[in-house]
């Protein structure tokens, strides 16, 4: 589509209560023509796609975030008032408003029609959702009866049977046309007086459903039972992260041989720095990161399989309890799951808090979630370090130290929320608050839209950021490159290597960092790692691959896991034996618990606080949390080894 | 309707002024609407809430704010 016909196209946008069917018709208007792009200034996502009708009608449908009313409490409903007022630019401001309403529930949202009438001059029609439900519940609306009565058009639709689609695509067909009425009696101003209004104008034209929901009613009985409702949760998480270990595991293997497999490929090409740098440097660098893309896919996944069954918001209410315990609201656990697979989609789905504080406290402990990026971290450092043997027969060791690194981050999270919210951020918080919608199926589309886009980002971080990463930690590992003495040339190939690899300018940079890294036992070349994985922390594993490895042209991570066990000295211990080296790399582990080496995190922190004060606050005082503990670790492996 | 019991119905009568009676109004909690208390969380906070067709989790505190009158079964609906 050309700039200029999309210059042209009509501006629509979708309002409506959360959980009105709104994105499930968003996508069968748009399907695959839809794009995310993000506000300016905030962090809300925006779905916008546009839509070309068969009489040359170009439409640009946005789907703004959900809103219970236009007096808005949370800085996501916030920017659905400000398109609406034409306050953020882009979007324009609609030129068209779909007002889509569950039809179930149309007593409570008809008000907040009336609201967006009173406030907006534009042409405004309304969309009913779940048609179907409503008479299957004994319920029934005659929109034509609605129209009369609002003065504006009135459309039943089943969204995701695409029922009702054409009357609203003719509709479309036309949108200047859409006559706006005055009702037929006048919207009152107050609030309260509006939902008597509502109220009087159905009693024509709607019969709420009589039925319940049965499914969902004995769903919850179960789900939500005080006893039964906390185990299935407790199983369900279990469920949640087992299936990651367990379920992405032979994907990720398949992922690992292909990049072995190009590694190898590249081998063939002439011998060159520039093929050095292609298999240690890129190959080795990018490769490590992008295997844990199934792992990554498949965490959003289950997210989006959580939010879109209804099942997110009963965990909410179930373990809201323990969030107020230390002063988050229920909505923070979303946000904490979330950073699981990442802080930067938890610290977004924070904009859902209303409250000023709790939001901030949440974005604050989220990255103390264990986030996919320390995967790669956890993994190589176990592997190598931890034995695979079972513990009371069906417990891995290997699994249970992962299991602990993701309980201390979480425990971690909440004891800084605990005393943040008693200390500089204590005071009454807004009341919490959320809404049960009744289990609906979730639709592929949907997922595959949640899905796509943290991977997507994630390929372009590691095609771009670690790729730079990797190829600077490459240049500054191999140069300059002096020729070694022949005492050293008679030791052989690995020496020579060690030789380079000691004199090299990144060995320089890391000796100068050492003395004050020492103490935690970690040596220069960990230093190098640690300062390059400032940017991303997966960085690491690309690095220990350049200074652990470097014996194997064309590694990979099984080398690596073959070396460090031998090689993860401690700096200043006259001997060092197993002991040593597994104390370094708890260290290394709880190290990776605490800091904040995230680029991205920090930027959507900045803007999701507005400044550079939480991210410089967060940055340092995670490190130096990540600096005392790894130090305590390794003292007390050390003593009790 | 914070001492509601499960399962229990009632009319609400009036909702005290507070910084989130607005909010509390949008979701459909306003005088004359009938609510039922549906399930409650472990150590009986949060509790779910049906209003005009919605179900709404809200802590005790919140739930305090909002006076309601039990409901007789048989009487006019709303």
């Amino acid at each position: 589509m050309s700039a200029s016909s999309t210059n042209s196209a009509f501006q629509l946008a979708l309002v409506g209560s959360p959980n009105s069917g709104k994105s499930t018709l968003f996508n069968a208007l748009t399907g695959l023509r839809s794009k995310v792009a993000n506000y300016p200034g905030v962090t809300v996502e925006r779905h916008e796609g546009t839509i070309t009708r068969p009489n040359g009608q170009h439409i640009t449908i946005t789907d703004l975030p959900g809103t219970y009313s236009l007096e808005t409490l949370s800085p996501e409903e916030q920017v659905t008032v400000d398109v609406l007022e034409g306050k953020l630019s882009p979007p324009p401001r609609p030129e068209g408003v779909l007002f889509i309403a569950d039809s179930t529930t149309l007593s409570r949202t008809l008000p907040q029609l009336g609201d967006l009438l009173l406030r907006m001059e534009q042409p405004v029609a309304l969309v009913l959702t779940m048609i179907d439900e409503l008479k299957a519940r004994g319920g029934k609306v005659n929109p034509k009866a609605l129209q009369a009565e609002l003065g504006i058009p009135v459309i039943g639709i089943v969204g995701n049977k695409g029922i009702g689609l054409d009357d609203l695509y003719k509709l479309l067909d036309t949108p200047k046309d859409w006559s706006r009425k005055a009702p037929k009696t006048e919207i009152p101003h107050s609030a309260e007086e509006r939902f008597v209004w509502g109220d009087a104008l159905l009693t024509t034209c709607y019969q709420p459903p009589t039925k319940g929901t049965p499914l969902t009613d004995r769903l919850d009985s179960v789900l939500l039972h005080p006893v039964w409702g906390l185990f299935i949760f407790a199983a369900v998480m279990v469920f949640f992260f087992q299936s990651i270990f367990a379920w992405a595991a032979p994907v990720q293997d398949l992922m690992e041989q292909s990049v072995l497999q190009v590694g190898k490929l590249l081998q063939y090409l002439p011998d060159s720095w520039f093929r050095k740098l292609l298999i240690d440097g890129v190959v080795a660098g990018v490769g490590g990161v992008v295997v844990f893309i199934p792992q990554i896919a498949l965490l959003f996944m289950l997210i989006s399989l959580l939010e879109q069954s209804g099942y997110m918001s009963r965990a909410v209410f179930l373990i809201d309890r323990l969030m107020g315990r230390v002063g988050l609201d229920g909505r923070s656990f979303v946000s904490m799951l979330s950073s699981y697979a990442c802080a930067i989609p938890g610290i977004m789905a924070a904009r859902s808090i209303p409250d000023q504080r709790s939001r901030l406290v949440t974005i604050l402990v989220s990255p103390l979630m264990t986030c996919s990026a320390r995967l790669p971290v956890y993994t190589l450092l176990i592997t190598a370090f931890i034995p695979a043997q079972l513990v009371w027969g069906f417990f891995n060791l290997q699994g249970l130290v992962m299991l602990g690194l993701y309980v201390i981050g979480a425990l971690s999270a909440l004891l800084l929320a605990f005393v943040l919210r008693k200390g500089p951020m204590h005071g009454q918080t807004l009341p919490f608050y959320i809404e049960l919608p009744p289990y609906r199926l979730p639709t592929l589309n949907t997922m595959a839209r949640e899905v796509w886009t943290p991977v997507s980002s994630f390929i372009r971080r590691a095609g771009t950021l670690i790729l730079g990463a990797s190829i600077i930690l490459w240049v500054l590992l191999n140069f300059p490159n002096p020729t070694p003495p022949a005492s050293v040339t008679k030791q052989g190939a690995q020496a020579v290597q060690a030789y380079k690899l000691e004199k090299s300018v990144a060995a320089t940079l890391g000796k100068t960092i050492e003395p004050v890294i020492a103490p935690l036992g970690f040596d220069w070349k960990i230093g190098v790692g640690l300062v390059a994985s400032i940017a991303a922390r997966e960085v690491i594993v690309a690095t220990m691959a350049q200074t652990y490895a470097i014996k194997m042209e064309g590694d990979d991570i099984k080398a690596l896991t073959k070396n460090l066990p031998k090689q993860l000295n401690p700096p200043g211990f006259k001997k060092v034996t197993q002991k040593e080296r597994l104390a370094v790399a708890l260290s290394l582990l709880v190290f990776f618990i605490f800091a904040l080496q995230c680029f991205s995190t920090l930027a959507v922190m900045k803007r999701e606080t507005g400044g550079w004060k939480w991210p410089t606050i967060s940055f340092f005082s995670m490190t130096a949390m990540a600096y005392i503990s790894s130090f305590v670790t390794f003292r007390l492996a050390l003593w009790l080894l | 309707m914070s001492t509601l019991k499960t399962g229990e119905r009632a009319r609400i009568a009036a909702v005290s002024q507070g910084v989130f009676s607005a909010r509390l109004r949008d979701l459909g909690f306003v005088p004359g609407s009938v609510v039922v208390c549906r399930q409650k969380a472990p150590f009986s906070d949060p509790v779910e809430y049906e209003v005009r067709g919605s179900r709404f989790c809200l802590r005790n505190s919140e739930a305090k704010d909002i006076h309601v009158e039990v409901y007789e079964e048989g009487a006019a609906a709303a």
